[in-house]
């Protein structure tokens, strides 16, 4: 009988699934007809016939029902557990309230940092080329260490391609100010100043990254110039096209800086949120001439500039070791002797790009290092790890609250496992409330992180899978690490004792419990948070504030699209006869700009030392209007021969000069070129470039080139904003006349400069944020530990009372423990946040002393805290009538 | 047919109980149709139907004895209840009534291809 016997698995899986009531009928059917089956089939196909039903038999009218009481004693044990716990957490509201507000906070957070993260490493991968793309960046060995830079010469993709026949390369070049006009049927032309997105790139380009075209082709979209390629956003913005007619756009011209007609090839989807390259109109890189004076037709081996940038494709599984080893002759081969000596090319992998600290910026700006990543993500584990350690707190303060509940449920004959099992799912419910709220808070915070720091995350719980994913996870892993504890606490409890109310949950080991620790570990965080967000809002202070030696107040600036001498003669008187402009000056830009002429001096003392100047053409009245002391000899004249030039106090030094008179009259070589300067006067030492960076040598000089910019100084003192208005207007009025075919644009100088620090002022921002959330779970964290000791020593306190002791007596009970745990975490925190900020600060060159007004700062910050935390409630217990807790005894 | 709804295999079904009158239980229900209508029936299908039919009244059951060939487990034989033999009258009479309906011209049409 037994080997005629259907299989016994899938029997039982059958037995499992199949409703009660239909059971034993279809069972019995099901073994008749293998019976019958394998008399006529034989015995195989009976089988495969019999686990073919069985299947098929998986039909919503024949499986059993989830619920109810007769089929499996399991879900309505389960369904009494969920019962229970919403009644506990309606019952405890301030628990569960605290338990949820603080798990909240921490999820959310959590949730934050995720999007975050997810958006930072999913950089450039859009490309489907990813792991083969490689930048050439140039190592060059300096007397002052190894430099990094990523500007390349305009023929070097070329030179690339035919000396390495199985590699592709590409060079690009990003212009930050492109003037784009488009002309309309009556032949008036509508211009854009484009600050982002224009770029010039050799054909080549579209084989090494992915660009979705939407109309067009691209194997000659960029195939001879006078091409240009755009997104779908901008197809909208120049020719007014729609969804629907896109296609449109497609061979319209546009005109590139009031020079060139270049026809539209193609239009592409727009740039992902996050790529390092947010190109949106493409030219051809030939047609760079119109837009880059320093282009020479793309023939020169000697024209370096940041914006060029060279990209290169490796084939299919080959080692870009190799081609750095191959590049070592390459260099020898096509650079100058000068620069090949020095000179090693480097290749920085794609997937590199976004994260390296090499070079920090990319086309769509600042990078973010691997390791500032991993501390965000680690900010973001802590908190939550803090907010399950108040939920661990909190729950075990409950324990002795909830001591007769566990009694009568094991009298009863709850099994621990039970118990275990009932717990966890209080922890579940809280969790999942606490990851609901979490969402909203988190969508809140997302709303502000976008704002700073300009980001877009689009945060969707119900679309993205991803999320759904990640806080599914956030709930299992809070509920197991949160409430595993608590439950085996509560669980273990003896019935007898608990029943009685005698029960006494020991502190184990001493000062150092668990939720001693705990507290601790908590405060060191909050404490850290607190410690770095004054150090860091007062490094930005400092450089918002340091005197920087020179003066941008008052001073607007505005560009100049031509430098034409004449015009500017004219400009400035025009400007200077209206009353409220006090002076005029035009110059490469403003003393400190992110806009740098480097090139190294030579001079007799400094024979064979690599020292780079930093040149700056201006006119004569940029000293008087930036407020640059001269400190020795005197400022050029307009009609002083071009040579002279007023260098900087730290270029005397470097000299050799002590007393900074002695370089007077001294001659200069700037570059290897033909420049030669005269020394005709030593100005006071101003920062050339942001704080972040030291001083620069720095020439002054009266070149006609290089002139982007006019400075002009209002005269604020007694201006009210509608003057201020009237004034700008003028100003533009002024430079259109001059300048009809140009948009104008001004800029507040200090604003300018301000902005120099925007990732820092982010940053403090976002830390802020954290910093506070990071604070109200430690305070509640502290809470749970008073509410756990009042519950431990109500017999305690009864006593002492009785004896005589004094509210304040009692209350200091509480206060030394918690000034205690301050302290053991202040000592923690404190070396730990100075060493941490120490590295943060020596970034900078320019940075604030850590003195110990910031620990004094933070220590009174947390004891704050916790007094406003706990204040009420030991003051609660202390005034507490000793009757109520001595009397059931 | 708002009175009595019956799906083309549950109107089978409800039959071959008919037919079976009295030895009508899942095995020898799945059998007949299978021989009879030459398609193959699975006893999920087969269960399903059983018991929408059950849920109607048209059909009712009773325990039956338990063979060793069964592995112990009882037989459930259906009988067809008189809602149940109204239900097939009324489906017949529906059919019949629709069939003379059909113009001649119609039929002979269909033949002669």
């Amino acid at each position: 009988m037994d080997k005629s016997a259907p299989p016994k698995i899938l029997l039982r899986f059958f037995r499992w699934f199949c409703h009660q009531d239909l059971l034993k009928y279809v069972e019995g059917d099901l073994i008749e007809l293998f019976h019958y089956n394998s008399k006529r089939k034989g015995k195989r196909a009976a089988k495969w016939l019999f686990a073919w039903e069985i299947v098929k038999l998986m039909r919503p009218s024949l499986v059993k029902n989830l619920e109810g009481f007769q089929k499996l004693n399991y879900y309505g044990m389960l369904k009494n557990y969920f019962i229970t716990s919403f009644r506990f957490i309606k019952r405890e509201r301030t628990f569960a309230f605290m338990n949820i507000a603080g798990l909240a906070l921490g999820i959310a957070c959590a949730i934050v940092i995720y999007k975050i993260l997810d958006h930072e490493l999913g950089y450039n991968k859009q490309n489907v080329n990813y792991d083969r793309i490689y930048r050439l960046i140039n190592e060059d060995v300096r007397t002052e260490g190894t430099v990094y830079r990523r500007g390349q010469t305009h023929p070097l993709a070329h030179a690339l391609r035919t000396e390495f026949p199985s590699i592709n390369a590409a060079m690009t070049f990003y212009d930050k100010d492109g003037l784009i006009g488009i002309e309309d049927v009556e032949g008036n032309i509508q211009r854009f100043q484009e600050k982002e997105g224009v770029v010039f790139v050799e054909s080549q380009y579209l084989e090494l990254f992915t660009l979705p075209f939407l109309h067009g082709d691209a194997s000659s979209a960029l195939d001879q110039p006078g091409k240009v390629i755009i997104t779908r956003s901008k197809a909208k913005k120049y020719f007014g096209v729609s969804e629907y007619n896109l296609h449109e756009a497609v061979g319209r011209s546009l005109i590139l800086e009031n020079k060139q007609t270049v026809f539209v090839s193609a239009i592409v989807e727009n740039p992902p949120t996050n790529t390092d390259f947010p190109f949106e109109v493409i030219f051809h890189y030939q047609d760079q001439g119109a837009a880059n004076p320093w282009f020479y037709g793309g023939k020169e081996w000697g024209e370096y500039n940041s914006a060029t940038n060279c990209w290169v494709m490796l084939q299919e599984g080959a080692s870009h070791i190799e081609l750095e080893k191959q590049l070592v002759a390459f260099v020898d081969k096509y650079l100058p002797e000068h620069v090949a000596e020095k000179r090693t090319y480097r290749l920085q992998a794609l997937s590199d790009l976004h994260y390296s600290s090499l070079i920090r910026r990319t086309y769509a700006g600042i990078t973010s290092t691997k390791n500032e990543l991993l501390a965000l993500g680690m900010v973001g584990l802590f908190l939550i790890i803090t907010a399950c350690i108040n939920f661990v707190n909190l729950s075990t303060a409950q324990a002795v609250k909830r001591s007769k509940e566990v009694g009568v449920r094991k009298t009863m004959g709850s099994s621990r496992r039970q118990l275990i099992i009932q717990f966890l799912c209080e922890t579940f419910l809280i969790t999942f409330f606490a990851t609901m709220v979490g969402v909203l808070i988190a969508s809140f915070l997302i709303q502000q992180v976008e704002m700073i720091f300009s980001y877009q995350l689009s945060f969707n719980v119900f679309r993205d899978l991803d999320i759904m994913y990640f806080l599914g996870l956030v709930v299992l892993g809070v509920t197991v690490v949160a409430g595993l504890y608590p439950s085996f606490v509560l669980a273990k409890m003896d019935p007898v004792l608990a029943i009685k109310n005698s029960l006494n949950i020991k502190q184990t080991s001493g000062f150092l419990s668990l939720r001693r620790i705990l507290v601790i570990f908590q405060f060191a965080i909050s404490q850290m948070l607190i410690i770095g967000i004054l150090i860091l809002t007062a490094q930005v202070d400092y450089f918002m504030n340091k005197d920087l030696g020179f003066t941008a107040e008052s001073i607007v600036t505005v560009k100049l699209p031509e430098n034409d001498s004449t015009k500017q003669i004219v400009l400035r008187n025009e400007l200077l006869s209206n009353s409220e402009i006090k002076d005029v000056s035009f110059s490469t830009s403003g003393p400190m700009s992110s806009w740098q002429s480097s090139n190294t001096i030579f001079h007799p003392n400094i024979e064979g030392q690599d020292q780079i100047g930093n040149l700056k053409n201006v006119d004569e009245n940029y000293f008087a209007l930036y407020e640059i002391d001269i400190i020795a000899g005197e400022p050029f004249n307009d009609t002083d021969p071009s040579d002279h030039a007023v260098i900087n106090r730290k270029l005397t030094q470097v000299l050799g000069f002590e007393d900074p008179a002695e370089a007077i009259g001294e001659r200069l070589r700037f570059g290897r070129g033909s420049l030669e300067f005269l020394v005709v006067g030593v100005a006071e030492d101003f920062h050339s470039s942001s704080l972040r960076a030291d001083m620069e040598n720095v020439f002054l000089a009266n070149q006609s080139w290089n002139i982007f910019q006019m400075g002009v100084k209002l005269n604020t003192e007694k201006a009210g904003r509608e003057e201020m208005q009237r004034t700008i207007q003028f100003i533009e009025e002024k430079w259109k006349s001059h300048f009809p075919e140009h948009v104008f644009e001004l800029e507040f100088y200090n604003e300018k400069l301000d902005s120099f620090y925007s990732l820092e002022q982010s940053v403090a921002q976002v830390f802020r944020i954290f910093m506070i959330i990071a604070i109200v779970i430690g305070a509640l964290g502290l809470y749970g530990l008073v509410a756990f000791m009042a519950n431990q020593k109500t017999k305690e306190i009864g006593i002492r009372k009785v004896m005589g002791a004094s509210e304040l007596t009692i209350w200091n009970i509480f206060s030394r423990e918690f000034l205690t745990l301050l302290i053991v975490a202040f000592a923690i925190s404190a070396p730990a946040s100075y060493f941490l900020m120490n590295a943060v600060l020596d970034n900078y060159a320019y940075r604030v002393p850590i003195g110990p007004g910031f620990f004094v700062l933070s220590i009174l910050a947390s004891i704050a805290i916790a007094l406003l935390t706990v204040g009420y409630k030991s003051l609660k217990v202390a005034r507490a009538n000793p009757i109520l807790s001595l009397r059931d005894e | 047919m708002g009175k009595y709804q019956l799906g083309e295999f549950e109107e089978i079904v409800l039959l071959t109980v008919g037919v079976l009158y009295g030895d009508a239980y899942g095995v020898s229900i799945k059998l007949s149709i299978e021989e009879k209508l030459n398609r193959k029936v699975s006893v999920g299908a087969l269960q399903s139907a059983l018991k929408r039919l059950e849920e109607k009244q048209y059909l009712s059951s009773k325990e039956g004895e338990s063979t060793s060939e069964r592995g112990g487990r009882p037989k459930r034989y259906f009988l067809l209840t008189s809602t149940g033999k109204a239900a097939i009258e009324h489906a017949r009479s529906i059919r019949n009534q629709l069939y003379n309906e059909i113009p001649r011209v119609a039929l002979e049409v269909k033949t002669s291809n």
